[in-house]
């Protein structure tokens, strides 16, 4: 028989025992709720303590000018941030900020007591240095990442051309939108466990980075520059609305500059206006007058209907529907060749020419001259310019598209075209981005417009012009230069009869015996003067003048720079 | 020889961690790197520009651009 004290101490034991059992029934169920009911939330909790993924930002490519020149690079920088609910001495950050920074601290306070938000900009695109100055203070709270910022050495060098990229640095515009899928590249990511301090022992996962390619264009800045600088004077001189340049090789198509004025510089495109940041050499079409007139000569020589000395009687003025023609300049009736009608930019000889060509086969070599179409230089937002379908001209249209009136065109077109003829009678497609990253350099279409013997002529005669024609202002010392000046009336809402004023350009090619550049200026509304004689031709004579200086191309004529001299 | 083995194992998972932590710290200093490095190369690029260089010369030494008609080209074809 067991003793009371016996009893006593088994009871004790099953009352251990029990407290036993109920501790560890706890300690399963506990157990169970955390492994098992628990355990997602958990793991998640856990996974997001110690590890984390990072978005690796792929460079963007730098787009280089000719020469290797950066036109547009992007500059590391260091965008500081805090999280309000971590955050434990906002008035210090926000002193902090300002004397670092120069943030406004009266409207960084109020958004750093917002215990709502988890993210507040310190500073974005803060100068590395700096903002390692601000880090090294250490406020609880606050953090930092890397953040590319596209840079444009150049200033405003091309930078209507270049484009610009957004805060995102993706390009919104030239270039910059153009080539933005091979600039941007891929960012990669990469999966990292942590130390207790935030310093990462282990990468679990990663995928790589692909960088962004460098675009290789065929602009030269040294060109393009001082394209900019002559275009900036003559707009200022004769106070025209705008002005446009384009230097162009004429045997492989690359644009060497595309200039405009006014400009803006690229690293400050926030309060430009939009109108400024065009590409006016691509995007928009303008009626060119007398330049124009190389097509209506070709189109008559190449069908055989005449040739260079073909003499015709001009009247002074020439009838079509309702309206009688004049020439630019009051004169009496003249016998004037083929040449000279070109020379002395008659608008009742090309008319003449144009009426003895037939509207339909006029409309053809519009046509075969590519105006009207796409050049498909490699820019975006170019224009086709507009030549009426000829089932549409009207009695007046064989009165006005042989000057260059009621058709419009875009400088690129004008410039091809014309390079074309410095190119033996060859078009061959402008562009302006020779190769991308690694990849072969771009072959440009090419196609014939015009005989070699017909282009001889046009280009005799083109010299002509500027020999003693209406582009003696074009003129270089030492070099022969063959070019066409024209002067368009811009219509006005009803027409002709108001126009808003003109577009003076010259185009021509240097030296004219084997041209190595082309040259076209257009001005937008010049005041004072509005031939394009007397207002873009002298840009065009200074702008060829230091390309050719510049590139160290030999004269071709070197007797006329000792009688200049 | 069991400690032996663990002691091993020990050993090399704190030097991996320690390759680990010196990986880390060079990745840092290459991303530091490159953002220098891209700096200083737009800082070279605008210090390059034609623009500048050409202004600064006519500002600080008077300098004005040669007159392409006074350059002579010699002829060295026979």
């Amino acid at each position: 028989m067991a003793t009371s004290r016996e009893k006593q101490a088994n009871r004790r034991i099953r009352l251990l025992l029990a407290v036993f059992a109920l501790v560890f029934a706890g300690l399963l169920g506990r157990g169970f709720w955390i492994q098992a009911v628990q355990a997602g939330r958990l793991a998640k909790l856990a996974h997001g303590q110690h590890q984390k993924t990072f978005r690796i930002p792929a460079g963007r490519g730098t787009i280089f000018d000719r020469t290797g020149v950066e036109l547009a690079i992007g500059e590391q920088m260091t965008t500081v941030f805090a999280d309000p609910q971590q955050v434990v001495n906002p008035s210090a950050i926000a002193i902090a900020a300002h004397k670092v920074f120069g943030t406004d601290s009266n409207a960084l306070y109020p958004a750093l007591l917002n215990k709502k938000s988890q993210f507040v900009y310190l500073k974005r695109f803060a100068d590395p240095l700096e903002a390692a100055r601000f880090l090294k203070k250490g406020f609880l709270g606050v953090s930092s990442y890397q953040e590319e910022r596209r840079a444009y050495p150049q200033g405003g060098v091309g930078s209507q051309l270049i484009g610009y990229a957004g805060i995102d640095n993706r390009g919104l515009g030239g270039l910059e939108f153009q080539y933005d899928h091979k600039l941007a590249g891929h960012s990669g990511t990469q999966t990292v466990v942590r130390d207790a301090i935030g310093r990462s022992i282990n990468v679990i996962s990663s995928s790589p980075v692909q960088e962004g390619a460098d675009v290789f264009t065929t602009i030269d800045h040294t060109i393009q520059a001082n394209a900019e600088q002559v275009l900036q004077a003559a707009v200022l001189k004769w106070g025209a609305k705008a002005a446009t340049a384009i230097v162009l090789d004429p045997t492989t198509g690359e644009v060497l500059a595309m200039a405009q004025a006014p400009g803006y510089n690229a690293n400050n495109t926030g309060n430009v206006k939009s109108a400024l940041t065009r590409n006016r050499a691509v995007t928009d079409a303008y009626e060119p007058g007398s330049t124009f007139k190389l097509v209506t000569v070709t189109g008559a020589l190449s069908e055989g209907l005449v040739k260079p000395t073909s003499t015709f009687t001009l009247p002074v003025c020439i009838h079509v529907a309702n309206y009688c023609i004049h020439d630019a300049e009051q004169r009496g009736v003249v016998t004037y060749s083929v040449a000279q009608i070109l020379k002395y930019s008659s608008n009742v000889g090309a008319i003449t020419l144009a009426e003895k060509l037939g509207k339909s086969r006029l409309a053809q070599w519009v046509d075969r001259f590519g105006f009207g179409h796409l050049t498909g230089i490699d820019f975006p937002g170019e224009s086709a310019g507009f030549a009426l379908p000829v089932d549409q001209w009207s009695g007046s249209t064989i009165g006005n598209v042989p000057i260059g009136q009621g058709i419009s065109v875009t400088p690129i077109q004008m410039a091809s075209v014309y390079a074309a003829v410095a190119n033996d009678g060859v078009w061959v497609q402008p562009h302006l981005v020779d190769r991308v990253g690694g990849h072969a350099p771009f072959k440009p279409k090419r196609r014939r417009i015009m005989s070699p013997a017909v282009d001889r002529e046009v280009k005799a005669m083109l010299t002509g012009v500027v020999t003693g024609g209406t582009g003696t202002e074009a003129a270089i010392p030492g070099y022969t230069v063959a070019g066409k000046t024209g002067t368009g009336s811009i219509p006005g809402p009803h027409g002709y009869s108001d126009s808003t004023g003109y577009m003076a350009s010259f185009v021509g090619m240097v030296p004219a015996s084997k041209p190595r550049l082309v040259v076209l200026v257009v001005l937008d509304r010049p005041r004072g003067a509005i031939f394009g004689g007397v207002v873009a031709a002298p840009a065009f004579q200074s702008i060829a003048k230091f390309d050719l200086q510049y590139l160290a191309v030999p004269p071709d004529a070197p007797r006329t720079a000792l009688s200049a001299g | 020889m069991s400690a032996v083995l663990l002691a091993g194992v020990v050993f090399v998972n704190l030097a991996v961690l320690q390759l680990n932590l010196a990986v880390d710290k060079a990745t840092q200093e290459r991303t530091q790197l490159r953002a220098t490095t891209a700096q200083l190369q737009s800082q070279l690029s605008a210090a390059l520009a034609s623009p500048r260089i050409q202004a600064q010369a006519r500002r600080v030494d008077g300098l004005v651009p040669a007159d392409p008609s006074t350059i002579g080209y010699i002829n060295l074809t026979p």
